[in-house]
Formats: structure tokens, C-alpha cells, sequence
């Protein structure tokens, strides 16, 4: 009898006191037949996921508890992409009033109010500065081998469309631009959701805390980078040197704002009950 | 007294999170919809604007960029000199507008200036661990 005793205690880590067993409560028994009890049918997913990793065996539980950094780095990766992402758009929407003056250029060309000569410089310059703003990388990835300067190269004949490819070249770009906008959307709601996911599997209260103080800060500090930034950024064409630099520190800063905050959380706020008294408990279940 | 200022900083930072969520989102959605009305006839085209911002200042949250460019035109006109050449707005005539585009402007520097005092909180709180 002892011996189950012991053994059942093994098997629920959960149980402190043997004698102490809650109504509700999930136990796992060994049987002859069977390794574990058949679950109630109303059990919850977050008490199924507590059963089952009540009865894994001590290397699966270690090789979890050893990954489980990989989800918090995902998560604040995620975030952190996010703004990132943002100023990606940026560039590409702040650089675009460059290339939106060929056309413009073009069609003065084609009135008679400047030569064609004037035309090609303005051409090349503009062209020139775009291709310096949005850098190598930028270039690389959405023009591929061929260079920008084709995309906005007069076709032979120089008929009524002539700008019909600069136009269409303008308008892939802004599509681009549009989806990256959007994918730093969901790469913020998809991070909030992973702490949320973090916030249900954390077995202790104080862990608990630490996450949703970790998550909630790095969002409002992501939100605030992201609005300070907008504010300094919308009124001049930012390069891809500033755009590097500006999404570097609004990865870092949002992370370590997270990571600030739990360590402030910690050393002076540990009392406090977070999850309960804003009620992330009930929403991340 | 450490203590004390990182008690002031996390209030400070938590204020800050309230003003973005509670207050300046639904300050910005407000003016976007002013702005539609008012602004965006004169001002939401190819003379101001590029092709692309056109096409894309349309849908959330994009739009919220087009919002701020005009918060900044508005509150300070001189910075904004390359885009918009002129004051769009003149704050005699349109007080409300004025008003809240300020109140908007005030909680973005307050922003600014808790982000500013948040590394200072870090550094003090790390070099005294």
C-alpha cells in the first residue's frame, strides 16, 4: 500500500500531502491493465495537458523544460518582428515619392516643358538616390538580379503607354508594402497569442505573472516606439541604414522593456496578482 | 529612494500604456474620421501625397500614419513645410480640431519622454542589482 502510495505521489507531482486531496481533483493510479485513469469526460484541455504531463516520464518532462525557452524567444522574436516589419514599410512608402516623379517627369518631357536630357538626369538621380535609400537588401529582395533602373527604362517606340510599366512598377510596390504592413499586424497579435499560450501551460502563479508583465510591456513599449517613431519619421524619406538601426531598436526596445519589467516585477511587485486582477486567467484558458 | 523611483517609472510606464490604449488609439480613430471630412478633400491627393500613400493611407492601420502626418502639420506646421507647404489648418477657425490634435501631440511626447526615462530606470536598476 505504501509503495502505491509513493508511486502515485511520483506520478502527481501536484499532490504535496497524500492525505490532502481535493474534490475535483485529477489523480493518475497505476493499474494492472493500464498506465493511467480514464479522464473524466468534462475534463478541461488545461487540466488534460496537466494530467498528461503528470504521467511523462522524467527526460521528456527535462527535454520540454529545456525548450520552453525557444517559445519565449518566438514570442518576443515575433513582437519584435513586427515593429521591425513596420519600418520596412516605412522606407519603402517614405522612398516612394522618388519614383513617383518620373512619370510626372516623363509626361513633362512629353508637353515640351523640359528636353529629354533633362528628363535622364532627373531620371538617373532619382533612381539613383531610391536605389542608395531603400539598400542592398531591400534592393536584392524585390528586384531580384535585375536592377531597378529596368523597371523605369522608356520602352522602344515610346507609345501613348509609356509609363503603363513605371505605373504598374509603382503599384507591385505598393502592394508589397501594404502586406508587409499588415504581416507586422499579425506577427503582434500572433506574439500575443504565444504569451497567451505561455501564460496557460506556466504552472505556478509567480510564472504566470512573469509572462503576462513580460507580454503587456513589450506591447505597450512596441506601441510606443511605434507611434514616437511614426511622429519623427512621416515627413522625410528615411534610408535603409536609419530603417536597420530604427527596427533594431524597436526589437530590442520592446524586448527589453519585457524583460525589464519582469525583473522590476520580481524584486518589488511579486505580491501583486496580475493575471487574476486583469483577468488574463479566464481569456488565455 | 531607488526604490521609489522605479515604483514612479513603473507607474509612469503603466500611464503610459493607458494613454496609447485608452486614450490616444480612439483619439486617432476620432481624428481620422475629422480629418476624412475635413482635411482629406483638399489635402488627400497627388499634389500632398504620393501614388502609393494614396493607395494604401486607406485601410487600417495605414490610415492611423495619414492621421499623424496632420497632427504634426497641425500642431507643428514648420516641420511639416516639405509636405504641406502651408499651415492646413488655422486654429482660430477650428479649436476642437486644434485641441485635440494637441492633446494628441502632448500624450506622443509624453510617450517619448517615458521611453527616455525607462533605459534611465534600466540602467539605474541593473547597475544597482
Amino acid at each position: 500500500m505504501q509503495d502505491q502510495i509513493k508511486q502515485a505521489l511520483i506520478d502527481n507531482p501536484s499532490i504535496k500531502n497524500p492525505d490532502l486531496i481535493k474534490p475535483g481533483q485529477l489523480v493518475a493510479l497505476r493499474t494492472a491493465s493500464t498506465t493511467m485513469c480514464l479522464a473524466p469526460i468534462d475534463l478541461s484541455e488545461t487540466n488534460k495537458v496537466k494530467h498528461l504531463w503528470g504521467i511523462m516520464n522524467p527526460e521528456t518532462q527535462k527535454a520540454i523544460k529545456e525548450t520552453s525557452p525557444l517559445y519565449n524567444g518566438l514570442s518576443l522574436g515575433l513582437a519584435g518582428g513586427g515593429t521591425a516589419l513596420f519600418t520596412l514599410e516605412k522606407t519603402l512608402k517614405s522612398n516612394m515619392s522618388l519614383l513617383r516623379g518620373i512619370p510626372d517627369a516623363y509626361h513633362q518631357y512629353k508637353s515640351g516643358a523640359i528636353t529629354k536630357y533633362q528628363f535622364d538626369k532627373i531620371r538617373a538621380s532619382k533612381l539613383n538616390l531610391y536605389t542608395k535609400n531603400i539598400g542592398p537588401m531591400i534592393n536584392k529582395g524585390i528586384y531580384g538580379d535585375t536592377k531597378v533602373k529596368n523597371a523605369f527604362r522608356l520602352p522602344p517606340g515610346r507609345s501613348l503607354h509609356a509609363t503603363k510599366s513605371m505605373t504598374q512598377h509603382l503599384s507591385k510596390l505598393s502592394k508589397i508594402s501594404s502586406a508587409v504592413s499588415k504581416g507586422g499586424v499579425v506577427l503582434a497579435c500572433v506574439g500575443l497569442a504565444s504569451s497567451c499560450y505561455q501564460v496557460s501551460q506556466a504552472e505556478t502563479l509567480p510564472e504566470k505573472n512573469e509572462i503576462a508583465v513580460k507580454a503587456i510591456s513589450s506591447t505597450i513599449a512596441g506601441a510606443a516606439i511605434g507611434v514616437v517613431a511614426t511622429v519623427f519619421l512621416v515627413s522625410t524619406p528615411v534610408g535603409w541604414g536609419i530603417v536597420l538601426v530604427a527596427g533594431a531598436i524597436s526589437a530590442v526596445g520592446s524586448w527589453g522593456a519585457g524583460e525589464l519589467a519582469g525583473s522590476v516585477y520580481k524584486s518589488n511587485f511579486s505580491d501583486t496578482d496580475v493575471v487574476k486582477s486583469l483577468g488574463i486567467t479566464s481569456i488565455c484558458n | 529612494m531607488i526604490d521609489k523611483y522605479i515604483i514612479i517609472s513603473t507607474v509612469l510606464f503603466l500611464g503610459m500604456g493607458g494613454a496609447i490604449f485608452i486614450v490616444l488609439f480612439p483619439l486617432l480613430l476620432v481624428q481620422h474620421f475629422i480629418y476624412k471630412k475635413t482635411l482629406d478633400p483638399t489635402y488627400f491627393n497627388n499634389n500632398y501625397f504620393s501614388l502609393h500613400e494614396l493607395a494604401i493611407y486607406n485601410s487600417f492601420p495605414l490610415f492611423l500614419i495619414k492621421t499623424i502626418a496632420y497632427i504634426r502639420a497641425i500642431v507643428f506646421p514648420k516641420t511639416m513645410q516639405k509636405i504641406f507647404e502651408s499651415k492646413i489648418i488655422i486654429p482660430k477657425e477650428n479649436k476642437v480640431i486644434y485641441f485635440i490634435a494637441w492633446a494628441s501631440m502632448l500624450i506622443i511626447i509624453y510617450c517619448g519622454i517615458v521611453l527616455i526615462n525607462t533605459v534611465i530606470m534600466a540602467i539605474l536598476f541593473y547597475s544597482n542589482k
